[in-house]
């Protein structure tokens, strides 16, 4: 029997071989679903998901590309804001 | 549009946002740019056509235009104000050129030092070894073997043979 802690439905029950030859459950817990991209919501690239006991282990460039927008925006998409930018400032001048 | 000295907006890489001057056309769709990097972080390399956004400014520059030729126009036609980004002061430059010396005078000397100082010292310890317990004899063989393959895997059966020999022999 799972002790009540682990009687949740956000762990996932993983099935183990010990070295002693016995198969043995572990209860995982979920992590949580991929960064998606805030105006196309395709999912990101670069962008890791862990608990956030995993993610503070990382550099701060492995958290996210080192671009503008980087954990964001998908790269099309900063394309789209870095013309739209250009065009409004050039247009009342 | 795309003709050397028009002013450029990136859009796609570490540099998008950022602006950039065309310095030479090359083949393929591409072309040289510069930012310079004291003023923009856009380094002096080249850049697809496809991840550039043209302005409506151009500048008057040579081809192949160096970076301070390229920061002399950009003072004469006002550049820094119509971009709207800060003048680099003269420690920046100095600070920056200082930063690339170093750089490109630690690249020459590391590639050398390194494999001259690593091979002779590993040849002698493994001489040393062998020849101090084992008989003339042998040493005669091992030297003759060393010396036909000069080559590093070639020598490693040699030793592992050797080491044999000292366990049965002890």
């Amino acid at each position: 029997m799972p002790r009540p802690a682990q009687r949740s439905r956000s762990f996932i029950k993983k099935r183990v071989n010990t070295p002693g030859g016995r198969a043995v459950i572990h209860y995982v817990k979920k992590k949580p679903s991929p960064a998606r991209c805030g105006s196309c919501r395709k999912p990101l690239h670069g962008v890791p998901s862990d608990l956030p006991a995993g993610i503070k282990k990382l550099t701060k460039t492995g958290r996210r590309p080192d671009r503008p927008y980087g954990g964001n925006l998908c790269p099309p998409c900063t394309r789209d804001v870095v013309k739209r930018k250009n065009i409004e400032r050039w247009e009342n001048a | 549009m795309l003709n050397v000295g028009r002013i450029c907006v990136k859009t796609a890489g570490r540099e998008a946002g950022k602006f950039c001057v065309i310095v030479d056309v090359l083949e393929d769709g591409f072309v040289l740019v510069t930012g310079p990097k004291v003023v923009t972080s856009v380094k002096r390399r080249k850049c697809n056509v496809d991840h550039l956004e043209p302005t409506p400014e151009v500048i008057k520059i040579d081809k192949n235009a160096s970076d301070d030729a390229v920061m002399g126009a950009y003072k004469k036609n006002d550049v820094f104000g119509k971009m709207k980004v800060e003048q680099p002061t003269a420690k920046d430059i100095e600070s920056a050129k200082e930063s690339e010396r170093k750089r490109l005078a630690m690249k020459k000397e590391e590639p050398k030092a390194k494999p001259a100082e690593k091979k002779p010292e590993a040849k002698v310890e493994k001489k040393e070894e062998k020849k101090e317990p084992h008989k003339e004899k042998k040493t005669e063989k091992k030297e003759a073997e060393k010396k036909k393959p000069e080559k590093k895997p070639a020598k490693k059966p040699a030793s592992k043979k050797s080491a044999k020999a000292k366990g049965k022999k002890k």
